[in-house]
């Protein structure tokens, strides 16, 4: 496959609403592959003069990955980049469904959107034709409204749409883009990012075709895939319960966040669990894209809603965080955030942060404007979801995103912010896993676990982990020796993974090496990259982000988590007594990535070395 | 001869990943392109349907019936359904006239239909749930009537009329 | 008494999530799976030792320490203590 196949990259100007394209270029894919990595490459070379994220210069960046659209196994993966507005730093957003492949089936493999329209539109793409087409009648709908109306004033219920709620529209910082109704582009405010730019939708048609090296190969990989999925019980479980048999893994760890993360367990979780979710509200199983492991559900829950989902993260940012423990109000709360276009997990972490502050009497009557966040208090959650989208009352301040509320709070508010870089910490308690807790201090987006995601810290042997990374403390989850040159690996293969456009399911632990990747890239592109090689790409994405974190003021400092995880060890469960100071870690990981151990800065060295 | 078999489709499995589609269009043409499959998952995403949909193999097809050129066959090993696209004109009446859209027109206009791949599908072979079956015909019938016959049960439980076990 | 919980389709062997036994105790954890093993059938042991990937399908836990941590399939229980036998899912 040549890049030019690869797809083009479409540049487009909403301020002068014209645009233009050019192929990829060889450099391009073998340097970042694509997706993710390319996307960063663009923001770095793009984003110098950039001041505010949600002004016009900042720009917003579509890629998909590599293989995307292509016969690989789960290749349904998009990812959208920009300067964030809830960091102030590195910023993306990464969604499955069917929103990629289109992308790639209409000959793109990248969309750069700058400036700003005058006035409310939607960028309608159709292989090589696109438009910049009139969306105020659409401005204010919220994304069911606005996917169902762009189809139908196309005449076209196929296409593929990705776009933003009343949130996004709003600026709430945490805003989250939504394709396919319920798949969102999530983290980081990217919706804010397209709010900005007037952009309500992106809406594409292709009929181009995706020509795959070696089909015979492919059809060995794709049967490789079924056999796992046969075999393998972890992929099994994926396939049947989704990520809510999450909620049983994690507090069965002590892991699990209750009450903004006062507490890591919750004794009896049975009304929470993946098990009540497949009997009582899910019909069937979802997949995306050429996915064989469908781990997603359509539910309905009765007299309400329904829809596809559910995952874990919304299960628990929506549930015991926030104190509530009834799937009616979490999956209330899951709808509401799809269609106004809120990220589950930041909304549900500033309404548990708003709970617990206020419980401390730090939020003054201003703010609060008649409100009562209580841990527990479902119906007030929900009301204040709408409170967010809309910035009405205590709305305005928590639609800043918890981190942001503190910093206006003052008065120690900020102890409860439980964020890294203004990001909010995903569901789980990093005392209890030591290796993810330096993965989220780390990630250049703020927290995260899937900058990182150290699956192996439980489910590998010693032997095995001594074997790939030199040392046996690699899988234990309490240790902190190792733990540095993990992370900074598993960050590489996971760049690299990303950057295909693949399901992390699949890359979890399947495709998890780069000999492995290597051999999946090769019979689906025809492009043949060595593991090590792909390894330099990985290295290279992750010093490209943190070079545009740098470039944002980003130090040492910002690589830290909150300070009750390392105050309050965790008090009950499995995971009682335990707390986290990564400090040692990262130093292990500095020196690991070659940057300097008192900044965190790439050397000038490391970063030649890569051609960055 | 042998029984034939046929293409059953349990739309209940069905989960819209479109791999049917994939693997077909890989397996014709070489190439990832929705356009060229012969089978087509047509989604209603609000409500959570997804129907793959192909052509049926009728015994009376009505695509033969109206065709004007005679282009339309019978494979006498799988019992299929063919286009002969050397006789084929182009006119696609067929396409109006097959009452389950099993027709696909490509992008070059050219009236593809699906042919069961010789006699091994890719879309039942590769379909993750076995949404998409080949199976001898009359066993397929059967196994319709056993989910009847278990939505009747559930019915009957539901009504408190002391149903079957 | 050692108490065993089951995170994942094991738990469909046992028919709870939760269970407790008055076992000999200190026994390793082989030992245990042996015994549970003889109450469950065959089918415990295949699934308990199931590869996923490069590693394991499950990860056993003895109050909330990894066995591979300690001493593997050799690891010790002694009584009162908590083991988890639970899938290796992992994510978010």
């Amino acid at each position: 496959m040549t890049p030019e196949a690869a797809g083009s990259v479409l540049f487009v100007d909403l301020s002068e609403e014209s645009w233009s394209r050019r192929p990829l270029r060889a450099d391009e894919v073998k340097g970042y592959v694509g997706g993710r990595g390319l996307n960063a490459k663009f923001l770095y070379d793009l984003s110098e003069s950039v001041q505010d994220p949600l002004s016009p210069e900042n720009p917003l960046i579509f890629g998909v990955g590599l293989l995307t659209g292509s016969a690989a196994p789960s290749a349904c993966r998009y990812t959208v980049t920009a300067l964030s507005p809830l960091t102030g730093g590195f910023g993306d957003g990464n969604s499955g469904g069917f929103f990629g492949p289109e992308m790639r089936f209409a000959g793109y493999a990248h969309i750069i959107v700058s400036g700003r329209a005058r006035r409310p539109v939607y960028l309608h793409i159709e292989d090589d034709a696109v438009a910049i087409r009139d969306a105020s009648g659409l401005w204010g709908k919220d994304t069911w409204e606005t996917d169902g109306a762009i189809k139908r004033a196309l005449g076209d219920p196929e296409v593929q749409i990705s776009c933003i709620g009343p949130a996004g529209e709003n600026g709430v910082k945490f805003s989250c883009i939504i394709n396919n109704l319920t798949r969102a582009i999530g983290r980081c405010g990217m919706g804010a990012v397209m709010g900005s730019k007037n952009l309500k939708a992106v809406a594409v048609r292709g009929s181009g075709s995706v020509r795959i090296a070696h089909p015979d190969k492919a059809f060995e990989i794709l049967k490789e895939m079924r056999g796992m999925m046969a075999e393998d019980i972890s992929f099994k479980m994926f396939g049947t319960y989704g990520t809510p048999a999450l909620v049983d893994v994690y507090n069965s760890r002590g892991a699990i966040p209750v009450k903004n993360f006062q507490k890591a367990w919750i004794e009896d979780a049975r009304p929470l669990s993946g098990d009540l979710f497949i009997e009582k509200y899910s019909k069937k199983t979802k997949g995306c894209f050429n996915c064989m492991i469908h781990c997603s559900h359509f539910y309905e829950l009765e007299g309400s809603h329904k829809e596809e989902g559910l995952e874990y993260e919304s299960i628990v940012s929506l549930g015991p965080r926030i104190g509530v423990e009834d799937y009616p109000t979490i999956l209330k709360g899951n709808a509401l955030c799809n269609r106004y276009g809120l990220d589950t997990i930041s909304a549900g972490d500033a309404i548990g942060f708003a709970m617990e502050v206020h419980e401390k009497g730090l939020i003054p009557e201003k703010y609060l404007e008649g409100e009562n966040p209580s841990f527990g208090d479902g119906a007030g959650a929900l009301g204040l979801l709408e409170k967010i989208t809309y910035k009405k009352g205590l709305g305005r301040l928590l639609a800043e995103g918890a981190h942001g509320a503190a910093g206006i709070l003052g008065g120690g508010a900020g102890y409860y912010a439980m964020h890294v870089k203004g990001q909010a910490i995903i569901s789980a308690d990093p005392r209890a896993l030591r290796g993810w807790g330096l993965g989220f201090a780390v990630s250049s987006r703020g927290a995260d676990h899937l900058r990182a995601y150290p699956v192996v810290e439980y489910c590998f042997t010693p032997e095995k982990a001594e074997e790939i990374w030199g040392f046996r403390e690699a899988v234990d989850r309490s240790a902190y020796q190792g733990k540095g040159k993990l992370v900074k690996w598993c960050e590489d293969v996971r760049a690299l993974a990303d950057s295909l456009g693949l399901c992390k399911f699949v890359t979890r632990t399947a495709y998890l090496l780069p000999e492995q990747l290597s051999r999946l890239i090769e019979p689906v592109t025809g492009i043949a990259f060595d593991a090590k090689e792909l390894m330099r790409v990985g290295e290279r994405i992750n010093n490209t982000e943190k070079m545009v974190n740098v470039r944002r003021g980003f130090g040492r400092a910002h690589d830290a988590l909150p300070e009750r995880f390392t105050r309050e060890p965790i008090p009950e469960g499995p995971s009682a007594g335990m707390n986290i100071d990564i400090s040692q870690m990262l130093d292990e990981y500095y020196r690991e990535r070659g940057w300097d151990v008192n900044t965190g800065r790439p050397s000038p060295e490391k970063l030649a070395e890569l051609g960055i | 001869m042998d029984q034939p078999s046929v293409l059953l489709i349990d739309i209940e499995k069905c989960t819209g990943c479109r791999i049917c589609e994939n693997v077909c269009s890989l397996s014709h043409t070489g190439c990832i392109d929705p356009g060229e499959s012969r089978i087509t998952v047509v989604k209603d995403e609000e409500a959570g349907i997804d129907i793959p949909v192909v052509c049926m193999q009728c015994e009376r097809p009505l695509c033969m019936e109206v065709c004007p050129s005679g282009a339309l066959g019978r494979d006498p090993d799988t019992g299929g359904v063919t286009i002969d696209p050397y006789r084929c004109i182009g006119c696609r009446m067929c396409v109006m006239a097959c009452p389950v859209g099993g027709i696909t027109v490509t992008k070059e206009k050219q009236v593809k239909k699906c042919d069961l791949c010789g006699g091994d599908p890719y879309c039942a072979k590769f379909c993750p749930t076995g949404a998409i079956v080949y199976q001898k015909a009359a066993k397929g019938s059967a196994g319709q009537k056993r989910k009847g016959a278990i939505k009747m049960i559930h019915l009957m439980h539901a009504q408190g009329s002391g149903g079957l076990p | 008494m050692v108490t065993v919980h089951f995170v994942g389709p094991i738990k469909s062997h046992v028919g709870k999530p939760t269970a407790a036994w008055d076992f000999d105790t200190p026994m390793r954890v082989e030992e245990l799976i042996d015994r549970l093993t003889g109450l469950y059938g065959q089918a415990f042991a295949k699934e308990v030792y199931a590869k996923s990937g490069e590693g394991f399908a499950y990860q056993i836990l003895i109050n909330g320490r990894n066995i591979f941590v300690l001493d593997g399939y050799r690891s010790e229980i002694t009584d009162g203590d908590h083991v988890l036998i639970s899938i290796t899912m992992m994510g978010g």
